[in-house]
């Protein structure tokens, strides 16, 4: 299995007359989007705009990002599962742009009729300044789409329609007309390698709850299933969609289609280590007992694929921690070494226990900092979106403000903290 | 000119002892007390010097009030240094100088530096880069603590980083405390780089330390079930329809307690679920699933225990500091207690 990917960049963005990228510069017609989700928009009022790195600008009420990739030459589609009946992925090419991102933004319609629970949290972006390290995104390019739903639009049907949204105009703008300019070829393969090299698995568990908590993988929700096996190709076709909108701990959808972790584990195949590929598992199960067998039985397929090492990581805070914790257990129990990454909440004064579960056997682990402890957040020049911040149902803040909040006021901000090379540190 | 303001409670501010504890908020555009010392010490710089002192049982009663006078007085005067205490091992001027401190920090990001004995419960409300001076329990090492105050505000206005680490690392209290700090590679690097060198037999070391739980053996009945009175406790969010007291969904700070006396069983729509850490649904159709009422009536009238406590007590088990969570556990153990409570079923999520 081997996919080949067309890579772009960008180095401006701006509205034109036609949607093309000329060399580095990507122009968007704003009727060409609109084209995109005319269907989906009846009752929802779209307002575009554009952020780019270092620019003074704020993102708020951002509820996913999408990459945008798309299939050439074949009949098959990205994001399978989504839009058309689903097929297989992670096979053929695949034309990108990795440093675009179509950010989706907005209010739910009735945020007075969802359990607390069901309640998406704010996530900001800090296109520069203090937030930017803890922005996911904020060294991208954006193009966001402020979504106003009117009253009709039930809140379901407001899930549906963003991430329809988001996930057309990615398709859409992977394909735009392309001249003077030659992509950057990369392959996606798992090739035989040396079999004296350690072979490692990448475990992957996703927060997946219920409605606008949940994440997918082929179109499906990935709840009260069993973990699986998924190639690291397929995550590169969007097999795996995020409906997540519990903005700190989540893995955006952009995140799951082009993950440093897989990156990195496909970088030193063959070199290094035996990369086996991804065990896609879910945490958020109910009882301790579910967790408990959702670890054993990721084990189980660690064991089976052949693997000496993992290592793992998560979407998610302390309820998900749970499954994770028993997971790395059940890999240890089974003579798996395993590495598991998480960040830590240490509380604003830094002396609370890091973790809610910490099982002896988690004995190396990769630490993405203190989620509890205060910044000082500065205002920026322009705010894109309107209405006032959630501060996490407590209060509600003015983003043209200064305020003073922890690290999870950020979309994103558990993973940009990881791979920006925060962790926590005793500090004296 | 050095703008330096200075915390002081009444007691070293001289206005009095414990009968002058209810002190309100006092601005003084002068070195008072101790402050005269360190005055002297920078005064090659020009200082304007300035104190503001506060009753010790007036900050901790009305701590809102004394924050917001401080806070105006801090707004106003515009230190480039805040400095408060010594302490000692004086508990409440303690914590008012520690919560000063990194509401100073946080806000103005200017020098902030303190002093007290490392067994203050001040040192638990210690901010983040807050210089704390290591003290003796008594005001005896008063004269020394100023000259260290003096001395590290002479190495910060020289901004000299290794004579400030020096400093730190000589005089002020070790408190281990865990922050945010930039490491040399992205954590997907560090990760693999980890596990190879476990996989390779080699020493490693996991970047989050192992803590053990502290346990807590469930206790044993005393006498017999048949005769025991239980009560039925959740950190599941149940509340009555509407959310009356107004529990939090997340990072919880209070507990209630709701009646079921003559109640067979919890009515689905008569209660809700105020939790962001489970999937609520399941309680939401029907309350006696996180609150067991129905089946506890069952066993009540089998006369499998005496009797079932009269209200039910809830927090929410989520997003908290375990210290609160602590603080909770502790208040709804010790209710229990003097209620005559025998045994508890205690429903987590």
């Amino acid at each position: 299995m081997e996919l080949e990917l067309s890579d772009y960049s960008v180095e401006t963005l701006q509205w034109g007359e036609h949607t093309s990228l000329n060399g580095k510069s990507l122009s968007v017609r704003g009727a060409d989007l609109d084209e995109q989700i005319q269907d989906l928009t009846a009752s929802i009022h779209v307002d575009c705009e554009i952020a780019r790195p270092g620019e003074s600008k704020r993102i708020v009420h951002v509820l996913d990002t999408v990459l945008p990739i798309a299939k050439l030459g074949s009949s098959a589609t990205t994001f399978p599962g989504f839009g058309a009946p689903a097929v297989l992925v992670g096979t053929g090419r695949t034309v990108r742009i990795k440093n675009l991102l179509v950010t989706i933004a907005g209010r739910f319609p009735h945020l007075v009729t969802m359990t607390p629970i069901e309640k998406p949290r704010e996530g900001i972006i800090d296109m520069t300044g203090a937030g930017a390290p803890y922005s996911y995104g904020s060294d991208h390019f954006h193009l966001v789409l402020s979504l106003t739903p009117d009253s009709s639009v039930s809140n379901a049907a407001f899930d549906h329609a963003l991430r329809m949204i988001g996930l057309r105009c990615a398709a859409f703008l992977a394909r735009v007309e392309k001249t003077a300019i030659a992509p950057e070829r990369n392959r996606v393969a798992l090739t035989p390698v040396d079999q004296r090299l350690p072979r490692v698995a990448l475990i992957y568990q996703v927060q997946s709850q219920l409605c606008f908590a949940r994440t997918f993988y082929y179109g499906e929700e990935i709840s009260r299933t069993l973990p699986t096996y998924v190639h690291p190709a397929e995550f590169f076709d969007g097999a795996v969609v995020s409906g997540n909108y519990k903005s700190e701990r989540k893995i955006p959808t952009s995140l799951h289609c082009a993950n440093p972790f897989i990156a990195e584990l496909l970088a030193r195949h063959g070199k290094t280590i035996n990369f086996l590929g991804v065990i896609l598992s879910r945490g958020y199960n109910d009882s301790f007992e579910q967790k408990k067998k959702m670890g054993l039985w990721v084990a189980r397929l660690a064991r089976n694929l052949g693997a000496n090492g993992a290592v793992a990581l998560m979407e998610g805070t302390g309820n998900g921690t749970v499954d994770f914790m028993q997971t790395v257990k059940a890999c240890e129990d089974e003579g798996i070494k395993t590495v598991a990454v998480l960040h830590e909440s240490n509380g604003p004064k830094g002396y609370e226990r890091p973790l809610v579960d910490h099982p002896k056997e988690a004995n190396s682990m990769i630490s993405r900092g203190n989620v509890s402890e205060k910044i000082y957040i500065p205002p920026l020049a322009t705010v894109i979106g309107r209405t006032d911040l959630d501060l996490h149902f407590k209060s509600t803040h003015d983003p043209r403000l200064p305020f003073l909040f922890d690290p999870t006021i950020f979309f994103g901000s558990f993973s940009k903290m990881g791979s920006g090379g925060f962790r926590a540190i005793y500090e004296n | 000119m050095v703008k330096v303001l200075h915390y002081l409670n009444q007691f070293f501010a001289g206005i009095g002892g414990e009968d002058k504890a209810g002190q309100e908020v006092l601005f003084m555009p002068r070195a008072v007390g101790a402050g005269a010392m360190i005055q002297e010490a920078l005064k090659a710089h020009g200082v304007e010097y300035a104190t503001v002192v506060c009753g010790d049982n007036y900050f901790h009663e009305q701590e809102d009030k004394a924050l917001q006078a401080i806070r105006a007085a801090v707004d106003q005067f515009e230190p480039d240094f805040f400095l408060a205490g010594p302490a000692f091992n004086a508990g409440r001027y303690g914590l008012a100088c520690a919560k000063l401190c990194s509401w100073v920090r946080e806000n103005r990001r200017i020098p902030v530096i303190t002093a007290m004995h490392e067994d203050n419960p001040g040192t638990k409300e210690i901010g983040r880069h807050v210089f704390v001076v290591q003290t003796g329990a008594s005001a005896a090492a008063m004269q020394e603590c100023l000259r260290l105050f003096s001395l590290v505000i002479e190495r910060l206005l020289a901004k000299d980083e290794s004579a400030i680490e020096d400093f730190r690392l000589e005089y002020c209290l070790p408190i281990a405390r865990r922050f945010t700090a930039r490491s040399d590679a992205p954590d997907y690097v560090r990760a693999v780089d980890l596990l190879l060198a476990k996989l390779d037999g080699q020493s490693f070391e996991s970047e989050i330390p192992y803590i053990e739980a502290q346990q807590h053996p469930i206790p044993n009945l005393s006498g017999a079930l048949k005769n025991a009175t239980l009560a039925l406790v959740t950190e599941g969010g149940l509340v009555p329809k509407g959310n009356p007291d107004r529990l939090e969904s997340s990072r919880g700070s209070r507990y209630f307690k709701y009646p079921i006396e003559g109640r067979a069983d919890l009515r689905r729509g008569d209660y809700e679920a105020m939790h962001t850490g489970y999937d609520t649904s399941t309680v939401n159709q029907d309350p006696d699933r996180i609150v067991p009422l129905d089946a506890m009536r069952v066993l009540e009238k089998a006369e499998r225990f005496k009797k079932l406590h009269d209200y039910y007590f809830v927090t929410t088990g989520t997003g908290a500091m375990p210290s609160k969570m602590e603080e909770i556990g502790a208040g709804i153990a010790e209710e229990l207690a003097t209620s005559g409570i025998n045994a508890v079923i205690l429903t987590a999520t």
